[in-house]
């Protein structure tokens, strides 16, 4: 048995694409709160002789988020038939990709703690989205509204080693899509959904590889950023536990239930997964052409990690700084709005910081008058000479709060700020002050 | 089990229909006879010709994305053999 391991994770992320009609067929695929089997027609019943038909829109939405992450199209993509039986599937399968995907490859940066790393991707494909169902009792109530809606589902590789990363991952694909304008991926609607595959591999030696564990646990239901973290991680414990107690564990299927925080085996069996898939034979191979190819990538917009690597350089953001303004739609909308008034990279990390941290000072407001309003308190702020010694007098007045600082409570100097503040009438540059009083303090008194 | 032996049980449990040991014995006889059919077709040379699956066209036509009206919901629903509130009910399945 290993002494230590590497948790080795790999994720799948589903996300509707925002079309006005379903995949194949089309009626509408707005089916959130509509009343129920509103929105259908033969081909999304699965009635025989009904044929499907693709819907252009949802594909060129695929090979722009396969652009985006740089993975190779398929020029000739395929359709093909997962088949599996249960009542969310009318036809006894789900029109699918398998052999031929839109996109194949490519990776998605994230940031963890300061870096970016990127995380490789197996394959980007297009299906239809499968049924609601509700549990009644002995009784399942079919929804088929959803049943067609294109979706689209995003697989990396095992590449992923913990519950941070894969949060970082699942909110950089959920920032993508929205960014490119393809999918609400909304989680509490149900417009993005995850699942983990997780599993441990004995820690490898310096230098060497990872070796793939012959095991993997598929936890599904995880519809939330804080459950891809809490259930990543009670699977780690859970099978580091199992490992210890001399086994290895069981290839399954479990679910999530956020009420306990615990994963639980939903005791399928691995035959499930022979899902035969092959070609579609009503649906023929189709064609991205180079004009269609060409039309996308002049459509892709600069991308969110190039936004916050070009903030970083251009005014010396930490990317702490850049990930939140990149991160936050109106945020940096009113941003963008401020940049051609900015003159250099002070100004800049002054008002971006404002910005992400007080939306008050600006939400509501027409960027003219922000930037008016700003530039008359920096006018008022006190700095320089004057500032110093006020900061000097403070020091020299609150001698219990400078030795504690001394001794080690650094917190004190949010105290010695206020003081600052008060005698300033809070017209004091809360930067510079900080800094005058840091410097002051590490001296010797 | 032997490779390129059906398993029926499998197969049923896969379909999720129930068999009784008489149709078992049938149906595997019957696939056992298709697999057979189908080694003989897998003899014939296939150097260098693409895969066949279907003959309408070589490539798909697509369609623009606009959506059109649906069925009312009552003719959606008059094949069900059971409905409630709108909604086709059906058994629980086991497992997907």
């Amino acid at each position: 048995m290993p002494s230590s391991f590497v948790p080795v994770i790999g994720l799948e992320v589903h996300f509707e694409l925002k079309t006005a009609s379903k995949m194949f067929c089309s009626c509408s695929a707005d089916h959130f709160h509509r009343p129920a089997n509103t929105n259908l027609c033969p081909t999304c019943l699965g009635l025989p002789g009904a044929l499907p038909v693709p819907n252009q829109k949802a594909i060129e939405m695929t090979a722009l988020m396969a652009l985006a992450v740089g993975a190779k199209i398929n020029r000739r993509f395929l359709f093909e038939r997962k088949n599996y039986f249960y009542p969310d599937l009318p036809k006894g399968y789900q029109i699918s990709q398998h052999i031929l995907p839109i996109g194949e490859g490519g990776a998605v940066p994230i940031l963890l703690e300061g870096e970016y790393v990127a995380v490789a991707l197996h394959d980007i494909h297009l299906e239809e989205d499968t049924a609601k169902l509700e549990h009644h009792g002995n009784e399942v109530w079919i929804d088929f509204n959803r049943s067609g809606v294109p979706l689209v589902e995003v697989v990396t590789q095992p590449v992923l080693h913990s519950a941070a990363a894969a949060k970082a991952y699942v909110k950089r694909i959920q920032q993508l899509v929205r960014w490119l304008g393809i999918s609400n991926a909304d989680m509490e609607k149900g417009s993005m959904r995850l699942e983990a595959n997780i599993s441990l591999a004995p820690q490898p030696g310096d230098g060497k590889k990872i070796k793939l564990p012959n095991y993997r646990v598929e936890v599904k239901n995880l519809n939330s950023f804080r459950f891809v973290e809490k259930a990543i991680n009670y699977e780690i414990e859970r099978q580091k536990r199992v490992w210890q107690s001399g086994q290895q564990p069981v290839q399954e299927t479990r679910g999530f239930d956020p009420q306990r925080g615990v994963t639980f085996s939903q005791r399928r069996k691995e035959v499930a997964k022979d899902y035969r898939y092959f070609p579609d034979p009503d649906i023929p191979p189709l064609e991205l052409t180079s004009t269609v190819i060409e039309k996308l990538k002049k459509q892709l917009p600069r991308l969110p990690w190039e936004e916050e690597k070009m903030w970083q350089e251009k005014y010396g953001f930490d990317w702490q700084l850049s990930q939140t303004l990149v991160a936050n739609a109106e945020a940096r909308h009113f941003w963008q709005m401020l940049v051609p008034r900015i003159k250099n990279r002070d100004q800049a990390q002054k008002i971006a910081k404002l910005i992400v941290n007080k939306p008050d000072r600006w939400q509501g407001k027409k960027p003219a008058q922000f930037w008016q309003e700003w530039q008359k308190e920096q006018s008022e702020r006190l700095g320089g000479a004057q500032l110093a010694a006020i900061v000097a007098q403070v020091i020299e007045q609150e001698t219990k709060a400078v030795a504690d600082y001394r001794r080690g409570k650094v917190n004190v100097i949010g105290y010695l700020l206020g003081q600052v503040q008060r005698l300033t009438q809070g017209k004091a540059d809360p930067q510079e002050a900080r800094q005058l009083l840091e410097q002051k303090l590490a001296k010797n008194g | 089990m032997k490779k390129g032996d059906l398993d029926i049980k499998y197969l049923a449990q896969l379909a999720q229909i129930h068999l009784e040991a008489e149709e078992e014995k049938q149906l595997a006889k019957d696939l056992q006879d298709i697999l057979h059919f189908i080694a003989i077709i897998r003899r014939v040379d296939t150097k260098g010709v693409e895969p066949t699956f279907q003959v309408a066209r070589k490539t798909q036509m697509s369609r623009l994305d606009r959506k059109e009206k649906s069925l009312p919901r009552e003719a959606a629903l008059q094949n069900a053999p059971q409905q409630k509130n709108g909604y086709f009910i059906s058994k629980p399945i086991g497992w997907k």
